[in-house]
Order: C-alpha cells, then structure tokens, then sequence
C-alpha cells in the first residue's frame, strides 16, 4: 500500500506562471450559445489561459522556479533535484528535467527525474521528491509540475476544448530536522487507462498520416488520435468511487479528522467532479478553493496555481494544514497532507513571449 | 437520499430535475432519453452527477450508452445501489 508519511522536509516555496493570454469560452464557435450557458453553470469554466506557440511546459515551469529562487534567496546551485511532471512534454525525448537543468543552469551532479502523470502529477510528484530527499540526504529539491494542454487537444472537441488550459508551477522542499511528518496516500487504477489517453503517436501506434485523420465520436466531438480523448462519464465515476475513500484513509492514518486540514486543495477538474467530492467530504465549501472558472483545468499545475491565486496570503504570512487532492489520467489519485508555514507563495505570475522565454 | 429503494416512477421524476428540455408530458419509463431534444454528452454527465447525489452511486460511461429508456438506466441504478 503506498499511504506513507515522511519526516524532516517542508514545503518552502510555491510559485506558479500562467500564459498572459486569455480565452472566453463564451467566444467558442463550436458550441451554441445555449450549450456554452449550460457548459458554463454546470462544468464551471468561464476563461482559459492559453499558452503562445512559442511557450511549452518546460517555459512556463522554468519561469516559475527563477522567481521562487530569487524569492528564497537560493541559487541554482543549492538544488540536488528536480522532479519534473508533465504530459506535454516539450519534446518526446529527452525529458522536460534535463531542459529545465539547462535553462536554470543546475550542476551536472543534480538528480533528475521526469514524471509522466496528469491531473494527480502534483501529489504523486510531491510524493516523489520527498521520498526521493529521505532516501538520499538531499536538502533541496524543486518540483516542476506544468502542462499545455491546449496544444493536444482537438479545436473540433466540445468535450475538451473548452475546459482545459496552460499553466506551470515550481515548488521548493527543504530538510527541516522536526517538522510536521508529510503523508502521502497514493492509487492506481490501470484499467481506466483508456478514459483519458492520446491513441496515436506512441510506439503502438507510430505518427503517420492515419494520425491526423478526424473523425466524429460524436456531436461536437471530432478529433484525430493524436489528440486527448476524455471520456467524461468515466472520470465522475472513478473520482465519485475513489478519490474521498483515499482522502479519508489517509486522514486517518495521519489520525486526525477531516476538520484538521484547514484547506483542501481539490485539483480543479470540473465543478460536476467537484462539487461531488465536495458534497461527499462534507466539508463548507470555503474550505475547498477553486480557480476553475478563471483558469480552467490546469492538469497537475491546479493545486499549486489554486495556493498561489487563492490561499496566498495565508500561506505567506501565516500556517495552515493543507490536503491536497490530485486524480485523472491512468486512472491514479493520491492525497498528501501537509502543514505549510511562511511558505512563499506569491500570486500566480502572468507571462508572454515579450518577457524573453 | 441514501440508498433506500426507489421505485422506477420516482426514479423519472428525479430524472426530469436534471434535464434542460423534458418532454411536456413528462419522462415515461419507456422514454428514449438520448432522443430527447437538446441531448448533449454534457447533459449526460449532468445526469450521473445527480445520480450520485440522489443515490449515492455513478454508473459507467459504457453502462449509460447501452441503457436505451429511463427504465434502462434505472435497473442499472438500482444494480449499484445494490452493490
């Protein structure tokens, strides 16, 4: 079972960067103007940010760790790892780690390591980090988690399109003798792999010209295999089945109660989802912040972005235990409970391509 | 509501509650629901999130599109809640 708690490390820093560039579903040609009124009261999501062609996930990320650097007064020196989750890599190969080492100017003794995970890549890629700092006596560690979702899916899906959108994080974990014990709850279930996938453009399935062949799923759904399929149904049944059971059986392990956390950081999937897991928790909805309807889903960058845009202040300048929520492609979910203290955690940055990526 | 049993005629009137565009005359359990008017796949997801609301349960992206009537989906309701 993976429920485990880690000692000595604390959450230091969290910064997150969003494409400048706004986008109003209620300007989507592809949907009524009927079906976007109902999209919007019932999925949630007003705008999207999107990214400008020239911006992949490792920019956006990248941006994010210089201003928590500076931020903490750390130099790129003083990290021993970077973990870096994504599943829009910049390039198939290498990894999104090594160009982040590049463009930060990391030392070539830096551990490196890229996750491929999706809306539950914050939690697992936390988890990660700090296993990975227990195990090696690390002291500093940066978790990038970012995606630009825009790019890989379909202009012709209106199950896609109007919800996901473009954002990167960077987090700080440092060792600090005593701190509160950081738990991880973690699942999987691969036989949900296929209720949100990429078909084509793997080794299964090479790219040729069969890729970029679109066909209609269905009303308002046409895209071609390299695109992202979600298949919506699927995802309020796996998170309505599995996501509250994890968090309860961690809160329980950690043995305290479900009015401990003074947050729960849902990722921001849709407010169908969330809503749900809301009502199931059973907890006031002030305690679950969204940005849903500001930034869309934002993959495994929401729970940082939703810190950094809602909870900056608190996190600043004050305390609180945090649960933090992740679930989506795989299927995987995990839950992490952690107490953050003075940790820097600026608004959300607003970035372009003027502002030299 | 928990999981008491519903029966099939509560289980349409709920069903209405999710739904832009019922018929007049309201839903009959023979009522093919993906014919209706305005049928969309979000009006499907809004649908199982109430099913989780009222009875506690979702049901599966392959269970909804083989239930054909509103008696279809219930039997398949009422399997879960059973479960």
């Amino acid at each position: 079972m993976a429920i485990f708690s880690i000692p000595d490390l604390r959450v230091s820093g969290v910064c997150t960067a969003l494409p400048i560039q706004v986008v109003r579903n209620q300007d989507l040609d592809l949907l009524s103007k009927t079906q976007i009124e109902a999209f919007e009261r019932t999925v949630g999501i007003r705008t999207r940010r999107i990214a400008p062609a020239s911006v992949c996930a490792s920019d956006l990320c990248v941006d994010a760790s210089r201003f928590l650097l500076e931020r903490v007064g750390l130099r790129a020196a003083d990290i021993g790892l970077l973990v870096f989750v994504t599943q829009t890599p910049d390039y198939p190969l290498p990894g999104n780690s090594m160009l982040a080492q590049r463009q930060l100017g990391l030392p070539a003794s830096t551990y490196l390591l890229d996750l491929n995970q999706g809306c539950a890549g914050y939690v697992y890629g936390l988890a990660s980090l700090a296993g990975l700092m227990s195990a090696t006596g690390i002291e500093k560690g940066l978790l990038l988690a970012g995606d630009t979702l825009t790019r890989i899916v379909s202009t012709h899906d209106g199950s896609t399109l109007p919800i996901f959108s473009d954002a990167g994080s960077a987090t700080l974990v440092e060792r600090d003798p005593g701190s509160d014990l950081m738990y991880f709850n973690l699942e999987n279930q691969g036989q949900g792999a296929d209720v949100i996938q990429i078909k084509g453009g793997g080794a299964r399935q090479p790219f040729g010209p069969e890729s970029l062949v679109m066909s209609e799923e269905s009303d308002n759904v046409v895209r071609a295999p390299i695109h992202l399929s979600m298949r919506g149904i699927d995802v309020l049944h796996y998170c309505a089945k599995y996501v509250v059971p994890n968090i309860k059986e961690l809160l329980a392990f950690a043995n305290v109660d479900r009015g401990t956390p003074d947050y729960y950081v849902l990722h921001q999937a849709n407010r169908i989802v969330n809503d749900c897991l809301v009502r199931q928790l059973g907890i006031p909805g002030d305690k679950a912040p969204e940005t849903l309807s500001e930034y869309g889903n934002t993959s495994c960058a929401s729970i940082p972005v939703t810190m950094c845009r809602r909870l900056s202040q608190q996190l600043t300048s004050g305390s609180a235990r945090l649960l933090l929520s992740g679930f989506g492609s795989g299927f995987s979910w995990g839950s992490a409970l952690i107490s953050a203290k003075s940790v820097q955690c600026p608004e959300p940055r607003e970035i372009s391509e003027a502002d030299g990526i | 509501m928990g999981r008491d049993a519903i029966d099939v005629q509560t289980f349409a009137r709920n069903l209405e509650r999710y739904l832009d565009n019922p018929s007049p005359s309201g839903l009959d359990i023979k009522t093919r629901f993906q014919d209706l008017p305005g049928w969309t796949s979000l009006q499907a997801l809004i649908v199982v999130a109430g099913f989780e609301s009222d009875y506690g349960v979702t049901v599966s992206e392959d269970e909804f599109q083989r239930a054909n009537t509103v008696h279809d989906l219930y039997r398949v309701v009422v399997r879960r809640m059973a479960e």
